[in-house]
This record gives structure tokens, C-alpha cells and sequence, in this order.
């Protein structure tokens, strides 16, 4: 750096104060610390200090003393945009690519509005494109070719409905236990629980398949969304009545391979849905997730009714207490699970140490290595980061199976802050940002404002995940 | 000479051909890797030669006498097919040398299989062991050693012992070679022997046992120089990846006299810092400096840093461990792949080694 440069920089920061953030649960006021990365409890003259410039008396001036001292409140913020695995991009592309989803159809034998295909969202919409097996096979030669260093790969099956192309999938399938010898492939799909049925079965268990069913809850709010194309009848009796096959058929691969997704409609009661898809029997043993409908690159909002928040954020709370109680896996909230995840993520980085401070070349948190954890192929041909993303937009396209990943390119989706630098070098939620570019392309290109649009989101969340954390933690919640 | 073919290929074994010179009996004939495993078709280079990495075993076990079975990489052999490949190369009457010894049930089960015609199993039971005796005490070590240590698993130590053999062999150096791998009688050197990774042996005996084997390897042999080789990594990395917390490295530098410690790291960003610190914390801990870092050609995989799984490692290349090296400007940091680095390494040692004199 220039002193030109230099000097700018320091006019630029001298006046901006520690890089901090408030926040207050009922019960006490934190004080997160980016530089360290640590939350801490502080006093209500510290907290009016920092909030208003209240003036201190004299135990206040020695606390502030204090917590300069111990090296919290620096100004630092990264100066230099750059992805700390810019460098390592080409090497993970090359040698540790683990997943790949194979879009091997867009069609659908169901209608749900909420699905990305339904025609409410910019990226997709329904088609009869169907993936060819040489497609699909120079694919699977692809992440062989470039996963060396994982020890386990995965395939997963990705539609439209996956079961539509089920003889694709078995080509898929045979051919890579001819070809990935001496490799541990876990072959994945999620289905809408339609199109499985009895004579696929011995296939979808001697191949150990992983199998996510999309149900939203009790007929009456499944069939609402979930419908046939067509007839426009609800699926849900047909998922219940092949699910039911599977448990009596194959109980263990039953219990231990199908989990069950449910997209909540928040129009809808989260308590009934909660109630039925914890309370029957059938999914008595079954991990089971869910996740309200998404509104990533959706032409309307979703609109939340009265019930909706106050019966989640109870169900969040209820959660929390099983947590507490050490009975995360197995109480009446356990749908809830993957919201803890976040928390736990935290907990994971505050189990590193504390940080020095921010460092001067660096990057914001959310974007993926692209490509790496996992990627999509879709039907006709073209590599993206994951199925999430807008297939419509050339600035999320990886590359194609012909000339394979453009480096460039993937560096460019790792880099996201180049397009936000000045909303994110201030921006206190920096390390936690979980904004990728499924996230950031408006369907034509990246854009910065788009990016905006999910800030006050995001900082929402990971404000609420600190204070869960901190909570949680307060109360003796052992995070490892 | 015997044809050889190398079953599983990995990047593990790279040393290996690259030194494949000093393989006693044997020509490198063949590597075979898993088709699963995306090796097919790469190039190893060692002098002169160039090796492509083949995926059809029958096809090469046809062109080979024998096959050396060596222990995996990152990706694990499925024991189902080990066996097939097993059962091929007795069917096809050739040579087995089987040094999968990391498991030791698999290892008995897979030697029980291969007929004793057939089989080789390299292991010096010549060699002068205290166990069962009242020994009390370490012996003299009167030749100079250089240690290779490495930081992390797959730094590439057997890479650096061999070349520092062949450096100072070249230099007219008799030098005795224990390495910190099983099976390397292959290559001319003993190998690191099972009592020290032996369960229900105790430290003070491990340290007795292992001085007294080299004394009586140096008494054999009379070198001019011991190279030892140390398995695992030097230090935790973090409280669930802790390498052993540098137990077995502690034993051995207990054992011998060491003068000069070759320390093999992964490549991480902000390197000098890095080094720095880790020749600070092997200081403080073994309480030896190390007089050269070898720079591997692998870096931590770092997106999951901080989980309980086991660390994985994502590969380089040498053009980018060179080019770092040439960055830091250190000329205690090397690439030993690089002929010039080694033989700078060498004339350090030698040099060390002559002003302790």
C-alpha cells in the first residue's frame, strides 16, 4: 500500500470508533467485539456509553480501560478484498471436489407454487429437458477426475421429480460402480414421495440411496401446495400410502436413509404442522427438517399469517429448552434442529480462539468455494455452484462440461465483497454474513443492490443466532 | 532385475519412483491406482524416466513378477477389493510383498492368504533386540544423525529421507537409513520397527529398545551417518487432531543423539510467521532447533478447520511450493524435490555436522 493510499486509508478510518456491535436480551446487554470475535457481557453505564456517549464515572472509565487493555474495541477493519482460498481455488477445484447433483430432469408430475419451477421465480420455471446418460456419465468422470484428495463423494439425484427419470438414475448408478472403483460413493435424492413406489425399491436399498421426502405436514396444509399437474388433486395420501410400503417393507433403510423435508407455508399454523409431522407414529423415528419457503430470486414476498411467528419462535424457544435438557434429538421440537446449526457454527468458531483482529487482506463470511462442497450440473450441460442458484444468469455459470470450471469465474463468485466493499468494510456482521451468490445475482448479473437487499435479513439473524448463543451458553449449555 | 508394479498407487508413494533406483532387486514396472480414484494417466517423473499411472491391474500384473502392496493414501483400498487384487496375483503366481502393516488384523488375514512361496514380507529379524532382557539403560550412538520429523502426517518425509541418502551416498557417505515408514527394506533402508507402535509397551522401555536397535544397526553397519526417519506429526494441531500429542517423537529424539533435525511442513499461509513459531514450539518442546524445513507440497484443508473429523489435506503443486519458497527468501526453507535445495541441505548438514566436531 502506497502512502497515498496509506493516508487515505487512515482519514478514512480514524474517526470510525471501535468495530463493535450492541445488542440486549431481556436479561443482560452484550457487546460483540468483531475484531475478536467475542461477545461480551457488559454493564448498562458501558451500553449507554457506547449506545448515546453517556459519560462514564469512575468504575466506568476503568472498565473501558480495562477492555482496551485486554485488546477488544480495535478500529480494524480488512483493507484488502481477497478471499483468504483465492490462491487455493484452482487446487480444491482440481483435487477436492466432493458432490455432484445431476439435474436429470426439470419436469415435474406435481404443481406446488412455492417450488422453484412453478413459474413464481425468476431462475426456473417446469420443461420436458431431460439429462442424457452420456451427459450424466461425463459428469461423474468430472468429479472423479477432480476429487482425489476427498475420502467419500457423493451423486446426488436433482429435478424437477428425480423418480421421473429413475432409469437414468440406475444407468447412473451401474455405471458408476463400474467406474469408481475403489471410491465410496453415497448416492442422494429428494423426491416428492409421488413416483416412490414398491418395484423401486430393492434398487434404492442395495445402493444405500439417502432419500429426502418433501412433505409439508398434515393433508389439509400438504395438499394445499403439494399438487398433481393435471388433475390438480392433492399428493398427500399417495406419499403417506408409499411411505407406509417402505416402512413395512425395509424398516431399518426406512429408519436409517429417508428423512423428511417440510416447507413451511407461514400463511399456514406452524403448531399443526409441528404437531402432525412429530406426533405420528410413522415419522416417529425419522429425521426430520424444514424451512420456510424461500423467497431467493421469487417474484413475490412470502407473507406471514397472525399465528405463524409467535407458534415458530415458541417452537424455537421449546428447542432451545430440549438443548438445555440434552435431549436435542428426540423431543417435540425436533424439527427445529437445523436452526440451532447456525449457533453451533458459532460455537465452532469461538472454540478456535479468540482472534487477534481482523486481517488486512481478507473476505467477509457466505460465499462457498464454488464448486468444491458441491456442484450442479444441469440438464443441458452447464456447471453452477449449487442447485440454489439462478440458471438463468451467465454470472452464476461455473463452466460447462466441455471445457470444465472457469477458474476466473469461480474466483469471482468466492470474491463477492468486490462488489459491496463499501457496505461490507463497515458492516459488523462481517464474519458471520452467510450471503453467497444464490443471494446476489438478479438473474442477469451480480449486483450490489440485489446483494443489499438481504443485508438487514441477514444481520437480523445472525444478531438473534449471538444472543441465542449467548443465552444458551449463560445457562450452561455445554457446546463442546 | 524383477519386474515390480506398485498396487495402490497414491501420491503417498511419489518418493518411492522418484527414488526408484534404490530399489534392491527390483525394476519399477508398473503403478496401478484404483479407476475410481481420478489418478489414471498421471505423470511421474524420476531422473529420466517418466511413469504414467495405470488403472487396469490385470493388464500390468501380466508384464510384472511381483506386486508390492503398499499402505494407502487419503483413499482406502476397500477390503473386498484388496482381496481380489490379492487373489489375483497368487492365481497369476507372482512375487507379494505386503507392507499394509497400519492394520494389523487386516495385515495377519492378507499374509495368512498369500502362499509362503509367494511371499515377502520385509522384515529384519536379525537385528538385535533388548526386549525380554534387563536393559536399563541407552547406549552410545557415536555416528552423527540427522532426524526427519515431520509437523503434520504427509509432509513428504520419506521423500526427504531418501533424498538425503542418495545426496550424501553420493558424496561417498556410508550411510545407515531407519525410516519412519513400514517396508522400506524395499528401498534399501530398515524400516521403522512395530514395537514402538505396540500398544502395552511403555515409554522407558520404547525409548531403551529403540536406542539399542540402532546401536546395533551402527555396530553392523559402521556408517558414516544415521538418517532417521520419525512417523506422525510433531505437535497437536488442535484438541481433537493432536497427533499423539508428539509422544512418539519425544521417544525417539529421547533415544538418539540427534544433530541435525529436518523439520517437513504443509504448506499455510503467512509462512514466516509460521515458521517461526513452529521452530519455536518444537524448540521448546523437543529442545532442538531445526536446521532446515522442508516445504510439502500440501496444504491443510481448512473448511473444516474447526470440526472434530480428521483434518484432510488438499494437494499442491511444485511450482507453487517453489514459488513460495522464493517468496520468503529463507534459506532454511526448502523443496528437497528441487536437486539444488538438496544439495544445499546436504552441505548444511555437513557443515553443521563438522563444527560440532
Amino acid at each position: 500500500m502506497g502512502n497515498n493510499e496509506e493516508k487515505a486509508y487512515r482519514k478514512q478510518t480514524g474517526e470510525e470508533g471501535p468495530f463493535i456491535h450492541l445488542m440486549e436480551t431481556s436479561r443482560h446487554k452484550y457487546l460483540y467485539d468483531v475484531n475478536t470475535n467475542e461477545v461480551l457481557r457488559i454493564s448498562d453505564e458501558l451500553y449507554e456509553y457506547f449506545r448515546a456517549g453517556k459519560p462514564l464515572d469512575e468504575s466506568g472509565r476503568e472498565s473501558l480501560h480495562r477492555l482496551r487493555e485486554e485488546g477488544y474495541l480495535k478500529e480494524n477493519r480488512t483493507r484488502i478484498v481477497e478471499h483468504p482460498l483465492t490462491e487455493l481455488l484452482e487446487y480444491y477445484l482440481k483435487y477436492k471436489m466432493s458432490h455432484l447433483v445431476l439435474q436429470v430432469t426439470q419436469s415435474c408430475n406435481l404443481r406446488c407454487e412455492y417450488c422453484v419451477y412453478s413459474g413464481a421465480y425468476h431462475n426456473r420455471t417446469h420443461s420436458d429437458r431431460r439429462m442424457s446418460f452420456e451427459m450424466a456419465k461425463k459428469g461423474m468422470e468430472y468429479l472423479l477426475a477432480h476429487s482425489r484428495d476427498s475420502g467419500r463423494i457423493g451423486i446426488s439425484f436433482y429435478g424437477g421429480e428425480p423418480l421421473l427419470a429413475f432409469d437414468l438414475i440406475q444407468d447412473c448408478v451401474n455405471d458408476m460402480k463400474r467406474e469408481a472403483e475403489g471410491r465410496q460413493v453415497d448416492f442422494h435424492f429428494t423426491t416428492n414421495g409421488t413416483l416412490l413406489t414398491g418395484e423401486k425399491l430393492p434398487f434404492l436399498v442395495e445402493n444405500h440411496f439417502s432419500i429426502l421426502i418433501s412433505l409439508d405436514g398434515p393433508e389439509a396444509i400438504h395438499d394445499r401446495h403439494r399438487k398433481f399437474a393435471g388433475s390438480g388433486n392433492g399428493s398427500h395420501q399417495t406419499v403417506i400410502q408409499n411411505i407406509r410400503k417402505i416402512q413395512e417393507q425395509y424398516p431399518e433403510f426406512y429408519r436409517s436413509n429417508i428423512r423428511f423435508n417440510t416447507v413451511l407455508d407461514p400463511q399456514n399454523s406452524f403448531a399443526e404442522v409441528e404437531q402432525y409431522m412429530t406426533g405420528e407414529e410413522l415419522f416417529r423415528e425419522n429425521r426430520l427438517l424444514c424451512n420456510i419457503i424461500s423467497d431467493m430470486y421469487s417474484k413475490t414476498r412470502s407473507v406471514y399469517g397472525e399465528v405463524f411467528p409467535a407458534e415458530y419462535e415458541y417452537g424455537i424457544a421449546g428447542h432451545y429448552l430440549a438443548m438445555l435438557e440434552g435431549c436435542e434429538e428426540d423431543h417435540r421440537f425436533r424439527m427445529l434442529q437445523n436452526y440451532a446449526g447456525q449457533i453451533k457454527r458459532i460455537a465452532e468458531m469461538s472454540r478456535v480462539g479468540r482472534q487477534e483482529c481482523l486481517s488486512e487482506r481478507g473476505h467477509r463470511g457466505g460465499p462457498c468455494l464454488p464448486g468444491v462442497r458441491k456442484l450442479f450440473l444441469s440438464a443441458d450441460g452447464f456447471f453452477y455452484p449449487c442447485e440454489q442458484v439462478s440458471e438463468s444468469s451467465k454470472a452464476s455459470r461455473l463452466g460447462d462440461l466441455e471445457s470444465g470450471i472457469d477458474l476466473e469465474k469461480a474466483g469471482n463468485l468466492l470474491n463477492l465483497e468486490r462488489y459491496t466493499r463499501e457496505m461490507c468494510r463497515d458492516c459488523w456482521a462481517y464474519r458471520y454474513c452467510n450471503i453467497c451468490i444464490a443471494r446476489a445475482d438478479d438473474g442477469e448479473t451480480i449486483s450490489a443492490p440485489y446483494i443489499q437487499r438481504s443485508c438487514a435479513f441477514m444481520r437480523e439473524s445472525v444478531e438473534n443466532d449471538l444472543l441465542d448463543y449467548c443465552t444458551l451458553r449463560d445457562l450452561g449449555y455445554d457446546f463442546g | 532385475m524383477e519386474q515390480l508394479m506398485i498396487y495402490p498407487y497414491h501420491r503417498g508413494v511419489e518418493a518411492v519412483v522418484r527414488h526408484q533406483d534404490m530399489l534392491t532387486d527390483w525394476k519399477l514396472a508398473g503403478l496401478v491406482s484404483p479407476k475410481g480414484w481420478g489418478l489414471g494417466n498421471d505423470t511421474v517423473v524420476s531422473g529420466a524416466k517418466k511413469y504414467i499411472v495405470e488403472t487396469e491391474y490385470e493388464t500390468v500384473l501380466k508384464r510384472c513378477d511381483g506386486v508390492w502392496f503398499v499402505e494407502d493414501g487419503t483413499l482406502k483400498l476397500p477390503p473386498a477389493l484388496l482381496e481380489r487384487r490379492l487373489r489375483q496375483a497368487i492365481a497369476g503366481g507372482k512375487q507379494i510383498i505386503y507392507t499394509r502393516k497400519r492394520d494389523p488384523e487386516a495385515y495377519e488375514n492378507a499374509v495368512r492368504m498369500i502362499p509362503e512361496t509367494l511371499r515377502i514380507l520385509p522384515v529384519d529379524t536379525e537385528i538385535p533386540d533388548p526386549s525380554g532382557r534387563a536393559v536399563t539403560y541407552c547406549m552410545d550412538i557415536h555416528t552423527p544423525v540427522v532426524a526427519v520429523m515431520g509437523l503434520e502426517e504427509n509432509t513428504e518425509k520419506l521423500e526427504v529421507q531418501l533424498a538425503l541418502r542418495q545426496a550424501f551416498q553420493k558424496r561417498g557417505y556410508r550411510v545407515l537409513s531407519v525410516s519412519s515408514g513400514m517396508g522400506t527394506e524395499m528401498l534399501g533402508m530398515y524400516s521403522f520397527p512395530d514395537f514402538m507402535l505396540q500398544p502395552g509397551i511403555g515409554e522407558t522401555e520404547k525409548i531403551i529398545r529403540y536406542n539399542h536397535r540402532i546401536a546395533a544397526l551402527e555396530k553392523r553397519e559402521e556408517p558414516e551417518l544415521i538418517i532417521a526417519g520419525i512417523p506422525g506429526g510433531a505437535l497437536p494441531f488442535n484438541r481433537y487432531n493432536h497427533n499423539g500429542y508428539g509422544m512418539l517423537q519425544y521417544e525417539i529424539l529421547e533415544a538418539l543423539p540427534v544433530d541435525y533435525l529436518v523439520l517437513c511442513l504443509p504448506w499455510q499461509p503467512d509462512l514466516h510467521k509460521r515458521v517461526q513459531e513452529i521452530g519455536m514450539d518444537i524448540k521448546n518442546k523437543y529442545q532442538i532447533v531445526p536446521g532446515a524445513y522442508h516445504l510439502a507440497a500440501i496444504t491443510q484443508d481448512t473448511i473444516d478447520l474447526v470440526s472434530e473429523k480428521e483434518r484432510e489435506f488438499l494437494t499442491l503443486d511444485r511450482d507453487f511450493i517453489r514459488r513460495k519458497i522464493k517468496e520468503e527468501n529463507d534459506p532454511h526453507l526448502l523443496d528437497v524435490t528441487d536437486g539444488k535445495s538438496c544439495d544445499s541441505l546436504t552441505e548444511d548438514i555437513i557443515n553443521c555436522l563438522s563444527e560440532q566436531e
